[in-house]
């Protein structure tokens, strides 16, 4: 009995230092990330707006894409062991802290939206450090008795990372199928011992998550959605010409140019580089005249960026870059001259 | 092994908590995904409950009622749900 009560109450104690540990990010951003409400300069021209703060809360979603964008990287070619879980951690919480100051300055938080940011940071930090516990004893011991060459396995699911990773830029996580990719682990594993481990130790992983994204998945499809669509105003540009541009519809003409209504999301991005090549200047988008891009480059140092950062498995940096609307397009067509090449533009 | 076993435990059962206990702030998820519900869960929830999904096998996701009153009605565990994402929700499974 003794034996038993020991050790509930060691469990107890670690989950407790577990749980301190995992919210002191989140006590760090609530007392030493907090910006100043700035006076607002810009009244909306369109009435269908969203709140601009939301520019700058979209991003922390995108760092844990990003992450596993990285983690494909250095596992096609090198080990999990190899990848930086600690700095896909710190990386994560240490872009939210200016980005939580600059949310303030716009705005403000809801608190809806800042319990989701610290609920998929607290769950991505509890996830990193899970995986980098278990590759950094026992899986790399798994590859020592491997060899320096890669198992079927490792390759399979270096495959498996890299299709995640991309399907990660569309779609939410709860989505993927990840029964299908623990059975193509079960299907392709070789005898030796590294196949063993991987089909063990990703098996469990996918299936664990398999189990948490179905209750997720008919959590959300019950609870709705947010607008697909948002409207901008756009000048410099003909009518004719935006509506060729696929997903544009254009609404009307107004004094200060062109409303459109166009997708959100990653069809945003494309629609915006788009307009930016033919020379049309954003005016405002969704009522608001402040928005944040990433943009990558070898430099680790980029003019406005608010935020910088080594991505792991390349050679090449992160940069958050915030700008005003109607100098979005010029940013855009300016990026390929310092060297860095547009990845996201943050809507709301 | 052991060891490696108790931390993962540790880690998970600290993220668990610390998910369990967001959802005392108010306003903290717009639903709630209640696991392993009682029996009689469903006829112990408040009048502004509303059981928006009943489809998982281990548990249902509720809305219009705060943490305390799903415990009260006899809920195990009380995790946020249908949190505003900023990727496109549309896309089909693979």
């Amino acid at each position: 009995m003794s034996f038993l009560w020991r050790w509930t109450r060691r469990l107890f104690l670690a989950v407790l230092l577990v749980a301190v540990l995992l919210a002191l990010p989140v006590l760090r951003n609530e007392t030493m990330c907090r910006g100043t409400p700035l006076p607002q300069d810009h009244e909306p021209i369109v009435s269908q707006t969203r709140p601009e703060e939301r520019t700058f809360t979209t991003y922390p979603e995108w760092h844990i894409v990003h992450a596993y964008e990285d983690y494909a990287r250095v596992i096609a070619k090198a080990d999990p062991h190899d990848f930086g879980y600690v700095q896909a951690i710190s990386g994560f919480w240490s872009s939210l802290c200016p980005l939580t100051a600059l949310a303030d300055e716009h705005g403000g938080f809801t608190t809806e939206s800042k319990m989701t940011l610290y609920t998929i940071g607290i769950s991505f930090s509890a996830e990193m450090a899970l995986k980098a516990a278990y590759e950094e004893t026992l899986g790399r011991v798994a590859t020592w008795a491997r060899g320096p060459g890669h198992s079927a396995l490792d390759r399979l699911s270096a495959e498996q990372a890299a299709e995640y990773a991309a399907f990660l830029q569309q779609t939410p996580w709860y989505l993927w199928d990840f029964r299908s990719d623990a059975q193509a682990l079960d299907a392709a594993a070789g005898s030796d011992l590294r196949d063993r481990e991987r089909r063990l130790a990703l098996g469990l992983e996918y299936r664990a998550k398999a189990a948490y994204a179905g209750m997720i998945a008919g959590a959300v499809a019950a609870t709705g959605q947010d607008a697909l669509t948002l409207r901008a105003v756009v000048a410099g540009i003909t009518p004719e010409a935006l509506a060729a541009i696929p997903g544009v519809k254009v609404i009307q003409r107004r004094p200060e140019g062109i409303e459109i209504e166009t997708p959100r999301y990653r069809a945003l991005t494309h629609i915006l580089e788009r307009i930016a090549d033919q020379r049309g200047q954003m005016v405002e988008i969704a009522g608001n005249d402040d928005i944040l891009l990433t943009a990558i480059s070898p430099d680790p140092d980029h003019p406005g960026a608010v935020f910088t950062f080594p991505l792991q498995g390349s050679a090449d940096f992160r940069h958050l870059i915030t700008v005003k609307v109607p100098e979005l397009s010029a940013t855009l067509r300016g990026l390929g001259d310092s060297g860095a090449r547009l990845e996201h533009i943050h809507d709301y | 092994m052991a060891r490696l076993a108790a931390y993962a435990l540790a880690v998970a059962l600290g993220w668990l908590a610390l998910m369990a206990g967001g959802m005392f702030i108010p306003g903290a998820a717009p639903a709630a995904l209640v696991l392993l519900p009682g029996r009689d869960f469903l006829t112990r929830l408040p009048e502004s409950a509303r059981l928006v999904d009943a489809s998982g096998r281990f548990g249902v996701t509720v809305t219009g009622a705060g943490a305390r009153q799903l415990y009260a009605a006899g809920a195990v565990l009380v995790l946020p749900a249908g949190l505003p994402l900023c990727v496109d929700p549309r896309r089909d499974r693979r």
